[in-house]
């Protein structure tokens, strides 16, 4: 297994104002990343969580070698594989869409990266059953590609990009066209192959509930730098600052300034801003009760209130049984041991 | 201000051989917000439609408080309609957007622009009344429209699929928005969607369509508790209930690919009315929500395969020989990939469905009890 990492990384593209013939002057280069800095454990799955704009993607790309960084190192097991061109790194690289040659069977398709290589016949064949089987495709081998599902197109489109068994995926949103349900199945399938074959993947998308169901680590990126790399559990209790907090979690976290932490008379902690997650809220029925509850959202196996008191509001996870409903006068508590207090961002 | 009575009476609407909806009869109660929720294809545009008068039915009658309005034009409906894409005017600025309604009724332009900055400070977009609509973001785009929509105060409010290009986070607030507008404004609401995370959160009641039919219609918690078929059951919830194929085996059920038998206290007997579906058929499917599914020392049992963690609870992969399962848990108990864990069910969870025909079955299961067969 390899162990890829990544040493103050910065990259640029030219400030598209430039122009073609003038060479673009040092203020006039817009930053897309600015010294990022990490390492991956080997076979792990690290997802790369941000908004659009955050700098995932060209990320991704350098690591990759498709895109040229203006400072920094990336090394393979402490060696530095910067200069060394995209063909001869050995990542396998997937993008949001992704298509089969039609005329090919499932199998064929699936051998097809390791045509032309060194493989015999007999590990060709191996591979594709093994590969076939993690994605639930034994039964499909010898379909051509239009009597697929689309479930089980991008399920062969996957396989045939991991086959190769390189030193690294790379997987740049490849879920984000399909519905819930397929998303679902595919998180699934994705993260069994990964974990069967062991080679390191980093996985980009803007989903923070596929980044949490799916990752080993997480790392949360905002605006070209690294704002938090831990596990989803470890993110989720203890996130470095207000922005990693807000990006985590359904529903949102309740974050409150310290006049209004204040108002509620919670502790007002010297500028920081007061973090509470929903289900440390809790919400109970009283006729005196000074807060109101003024939105009342059904999760199904949940209940979001949105309650309000003195022009302050916060959200509770209750339960779907409680029987609240908007306009309802309550009393609210919040579980002191559980505030998160945060770094504004 | 209070809404209009909605009612659909054998309302439907054929394209040549096809049909779109089926007759269907619906009434909407003054005030109430309906969702109309189902894949693409199920006929839930084609009957919003159809209520704005942007198409004819083939069949049936709509009425408003009791007068038909079948064949009148749009119009003449006072109705307000929000498409999935914002549909601003380009030219106009946000202010005159919104502004813009009232102007064609006649209202002048002092108390026009009145009632818009209102609107649009009540939707928090005070700032941008000056700004065009291309520097708008996606999700301020979309508040724009709705307050163009919300401005007149028509008799009914149509959405078509409002939060569908939004991402995740901004769904969620503009939901939190509309349900609150909506109880503020009190006005009759159809709410066209496919996801079903949205119907529960926004609805009053919850009509399922496939098909062109209307499947099952009522409050949120009653379509997520009480499915009435497999169908509905499968299209509500994430992730989604997890459905065990089980036979009769003597006094309990056994799970199909697992060697599993689930006791049930009150099992239909075969003598009994209710029996007959049982005996009858050639299986039938339980349905558990992950929530459901109880992780104890005893029970089936069960390994873990992963656990996704998503803050307030986890979700649990399970896997018993051939079966796989998902339960929620609260998000502080950690399961490690490998363990074996038991499983139960916790009996007010279970929910039976006909393996053939579909439909849910309304046994009452008072006591489970998972063991492995052998």
């Amino acid at each position: 297994m390899h162990a890829f990492s990544v040493e103050n990384l910065n990259c640029s593209y030219p400030d598209r104002r430039a122009g073609m013939f003038r060479r673009p002057s040092a203020d006039a280069v817009h930053n897309v990343l600015s010294n990022i800095t990490f390492t991956t454990e080997p076979g792990e799955l690290l997802v790369i969580l941000g908004e659009g704009g955050a700098g995932k993607s060209t990320l991704l790309r350098a690591m990759a070698g498709l895109l040229k960084p203006l400072s920094g190192r990336i090394l393979e097991n402490g060696r530095d594989i910067t200069a060394i061109p995209p063909h001869l790194r050995d990542m396998a690289m997937v993008f949001q869409n992704f298509s089969l040659y039609p005329r090919m069977t499932v199998a064929e398709n699936l051998a097809f990266p390791l045509k032309g290589g060194s493989f015999p016949l007999s590990e060709i064949q191996k591979r594709v059953e093994e590969t076939a089987g993690t994605l639930g495709l034994s039964e499909k081998l010898g379909r051509y590609a239009p009597e697929l599902s689309g479930g089980e197109l991008q399920r062969v489109a996957l396989g045939r990009a991991l086959i190769r068994k390189p030193k690294l995926f790379l997987l740049d949103e490849p879920l984000t066209n399909l519905d819930a349900k397929l998303r679902e199945q595919m998180q699934t399938y994705i993260r069994r192959l990964q974990k069967y074959l062991q080679t390191t993947l980093l996985f980009v998308t803007h989903d923070a509930e596929e980044a949490m169901g799916m990752a080993d680590r997480v790392m949360v990126m905002r605006k070209g730098e690294v704002m938090q790399i831990a596990a989803p559990e470890e993110i989720y209790r203890n996130p470095a600052n207000s922005y990693v907090a807000g990006i985590l979690g359904s529903p949102v976290i309740n974050l409150l300034a310290p006049e209004e932490a204040s108002r509620w008379g919670l502790p007002d902690n010297s500028g920081r801003i007061l973090g509470v997650r929903p289900e440390h809220v809790t919400v109970t029925a009283s006729l005196q009760g000074r807060a109101r509850v003024r939105v009342c959202q059904h999760l199904g196996h949940a209940l979001v209130l949105t309650v309000e008191r003195d022009e302050v509001r916060l959200r509770a996870l209750v339960e779907p049984f409680s029987g609240l409903k908007e306009g309802d006068a309550v009393d609210v508590n919040v579980d002191f041991r559980n505030i998160l207090l945060l770094e504004p961002r | 201000m209070s809404g209009v009575a909605l009612e659909f009476e054998g309302l439907g609407k054929r394209f040549g051989d096809f049909a779109a909806v089926h007759p269907l009869n619906l009434s909407v109660a003054p005030g109430e917000l309906l969702v109309l929720l189902g894949p693409s294809g199920c006929g839930k545009t084609t009957t919003l439609r159809m209520t704005a008068g942007l198409e004819f039915p083939s069949e049936g009658r709509i009425l408003f408080d009791g007068k038909d309005v079948t064949r009148k034009p749009p119009g003449e409906r006072d109705v307000a309609f929000v498409f999935q894409l914002y549909a601003l005017y380009p030219h106009m600025t946000v202010g005159e957007n919104v502004a813009f309604p009232l102007r064609t009724q006649g209202r002048s332009a002092v108390e026009a622009s009145r009632a818009a900055s209102a609107m649009l400070e009540r939707l928090g977009l005070g700032m941008l009344a000056g700004s065009k609509p291309r520097q708008l973001s996606g999700a301020d785009q979309q508040r724009a429209a709705l307050a163009r929509a919300l401005v007149r105060k028509p008799r009914a409010f149509l959405l078509d699929e409002p939060l569908n290009t939004l991402d995740s986070a901004q769904r969620e607030f503009l939901r939190e928005q509309i349900r609150e507008l909506h109880k503020e404004m009190e006005a009759t609401t159809l709410f066209v969607t496919h996801d079903q995370a949205e119907a529960l959160a926004l609805g009053d009641r919850i009509a399922v369509m496939g098909e062109g039919k209307i499947l099952q219609c009522g409050p949120p918690r009653e379509v997520y508790e009480n499915p009435n078929s497999l169908f509905v059951a499968n299209f509500l919830g994430t992730p989604g209930m997890n459905f065990l194929f089980a036979s009769r085996s003597g006094e309990a059920v056994r799970v199909q690919g697992a060697d599993w038998m689930v006791r049930v206290s009150d099992l239909p007997d075969s003598k009994a009315g209710l029996g007959e579906a049982w005996t009858n058929k050639d299986g039938l499917y339980l349905g558990i929500r992950p929530e459901h599914v109880l992780l104890t020392g005893e029970g089936a049992p069960c390994q873990v395969e992963h656990t996704e963690m998503l803050g307030a609870y986890s979700l649990v992969d399970l896997r018993a020989g051939k079966v796989r399962l998902k339960a929620r848990v609260p998000g502080g108990r950690r399961y490690r990939e490998g363990d074996t864990v038991g499983v139960s069910f916790h009996p007010s969870g279970c929910r039976w469905f006909d393996a053939v025909e579909g439909n849910a079955l309304p046994w009452h299961t008072q006591e489970v009890k998972c063991t492995p067969s052998r």
